[in-house]
């Protein structure tokens, strides 16, 4: 029967962390990411169901936290009209920076023409790399016209999960054109998120994401990966050792269904599709190797079960 | 005429949330540029589905240029065998004008800071330096003016409404912003509403939004209050 890995961040003291990875390492889980941030360590990782009170038991020992973080493994791309310089801040930042809490990576994108009503339009490069990501969620402003009535132009040619935000509460998500989801409470601002009214409506646009996920995950259950992206991801970190000297943010980003490798395609998409795992096939055999639009960076999609007619 | 800081701030669209969000933006960008003391009345109206942003401002006297003699006391010293133009500087408010012109006139090594309130500078001639240099205007309020209203205008209007009007005069500055051509009709709208700004009486019994500080004091006002009522 197939492991079923439940998403987790911890947060404790860099004394005697490792102690943690370790353990995770035993009971066969997936470290996602670390940040050590002075005496501060922060990790996200998947570990096995039955396992998490284990992890959990050793957390509590070493004073950390073990909390769920239902948006790790999944790549956001947070899309506004505009990032124009005079308009700072934009409330896409605290947006983008607020879907990190709960473990998600995101991509903040400002459309070049997006700007305006009539005037507004998305890009075909623009909408490729919308669609290397998981979800794409876009900030639409203040006005209810332009939300209803203007703004869903930008949503087409995205292929996957559509979450609209604007500043309306009373929008229904039917009456916008292409979208999943829409979140109320997050139009245009001039000041940083602060008050309890924003803080509530980041909260609750966290909630309605996470659900959106549950559900994806939920759908790709049924037909999964061949191979579970974490491990893909660790296989690639052992076999491409050059991945941990990438000077991006994070060098290996976890997609719900992939990984983006950020070294450039030219010089190591071959060295990534000769990844070997232990049962036998190589990454190449059972993934779509791409070059991703977002600096040339290698995007890995893994094929699901049906396609490849195995589950490793 | 003689107004209050922001005794008239309105926004108008036809949804009242709009208008509420707008009306918080227009003052973080106001009180960012310290613009809040400097307007008297202010009126915004918002149409998106015109693409069509109005802003009708007048604001408060404006200080005129200002010269060195209104701002310090120029005279003549002589200290350690060397002649130098002395500066008893009065306001300080201006005082980066003063070092900034100076400096740019004579070098920074030229110009000595004694004390506070006292600037020496060496000068081939300092007697008439000291003459001629009171006249010399180092700023000019109403042009800072003129730029932080611009650019409370571009930072408010919504994004994308490129085609822009503005005119600024005897105090009055009016803002027009678009995404097509601007008529005369819209341009005539926006030329009554300053008009109606001109001639408006202002309600002093409305609590001013517009500054943080004011907006804090009337709530920690009504705080006590409600706390004293409740301990009665």
């Amino acid at each position: 029967m197939r492991t079923v890995y439940e998403p987790y961040v911890f947060n404790g003291g860099v004394y005697k962390h490792g102690q943690i990875i370790e353990l995770l390492e035993d009971v066969g889980g997936y470290l996602v990411n670390k940040m050590i941030t002075i005496t501060e360590v922060t990790m996200d990782m998947m570990i096995p169901e039955v396992d998490v009170p284990l992890i959990e038991e050793l957390a509590k020992k070493q004073l950390g936290t073990l909390i769920k973080s239902p948006l790790t493994g999944v790549e956001i791309a947070v899309v506004s009209p505009t990032l124009a310089s005079h308009h700072l801040p934009h409330s896409a930042c605290d947006i983008a920076e607020y879907l990190r809490h709960p473990g998600a990576k995101t991509t903040m994108i400002g459309l070049a023409r997006g700007m305006g009503r009539r005037v507004s339009l998305n890009d075909h490069f623009e909408r490729q790399l919308i669609n290397e990501h998981d979800i794409a969620l876009y900030c639409l402003g203040t006005f209810r016209d332009c939300i209803i009535n203007k703004k869903p132009r930008l949503l087409e040619g995205v292929d996957g999960p559509i979450v609209a935000t604007g500043g309306p509460k009373d929008i229904d998500v039917e009456e916008i054109h292409g979208a999943d989801m829409y979140i109320g409470g997050l139009g245009r601002l001039s000041h940083r998120m602060r008050s309890t009214d924003e803080i509530n409506a980041l909260d609750v646009m966290n909630e309605n994401v996470g659900e959106l996920v549950e559900e994806m995950r939920r759908e790709l259950s049924r037909d999964p990966p061949a191979v579970l992206p974490a491990r893909a991801m660790k296989e690639i970190e052992n076999q491409v050792p050059e991945v941990t000297r990438s000077l991006a943010p994070s060098p290996l980003v976890l997609k719900m269904s992939g990984v983006r490798v950020k070294l450039p395609y030219d010089l190591f998409h071959q060295r990534v599709r000769d990844v070997e795992f232990d049962d036998g096939p190589k990454l190449g055999d059972i993934a779509i190797i791409t070059k991703s639009k977002m600096n040339n960076y290698i995007l890995v999609q893994i094929k699901p079960k049906s396609e490849v007619g195995f589950e490793i | 005429m003689n107004m209050e800081p922001l005794e008239i701030f309105e926004v108008y669209s036809a949804i009242h949330s709009e208008a509420e969000t707008y009306r918080g933006i227009t003052a973080d960008v106001m009180s960012d540029l310290r613009l809040a003391s400097a307007i008297g009345r202010i009126r915004i109206e918002i149409y998106p589905q015109n693409s069509l942003y109005m802003m009708a401002a007048i604001l408060r006297d404006v200080e005129m240029p200002i010269r060195i003699s209104d701002m310090a006391v120029v005279d003549t010293a002589y200290e350690g065998g060397v002649g130098f133009v002395k500066f008893k500087v009065e306001r300080e408010k201006y005082m980066p004008d003063l070092t900034r012109f100076l400096w740019n006139k004579y070098t920074p090594a030229n110009v000595i800071q004694d004390d506070r309130w006292t600037i020496l500078v060496r000068a081939e001639e300092p007697a008439k330096e000291a003459e001629t240099l009171p006249n010399q205007v180092i700023a000019n309020p109403s042009q800072n003016m003129h730029a932080n209203m611009i650019e409370l205008s571009i930072r408010g209007v919504p994004e994308g409404f490129r085609v822009r009007y503005h005119t600024f005069k005897n105090n009055e500055f009016l803002f027009i912003a678009s995404e097509d051509i601007i008529e005369p009709d819209q341009l005539a709208h926006a030329e009554k509403m300053m008009e109606n700004l001109r001639t408006a009486v202002p309600d002093i019994t409305v609590i001013k939004k517009a500054d943080g500080k004011e907006r804090r004091e009337a709530k920690n006002k009504s705080e006590i209050a409600a706390e004293n009522g409740e301990g009665q």
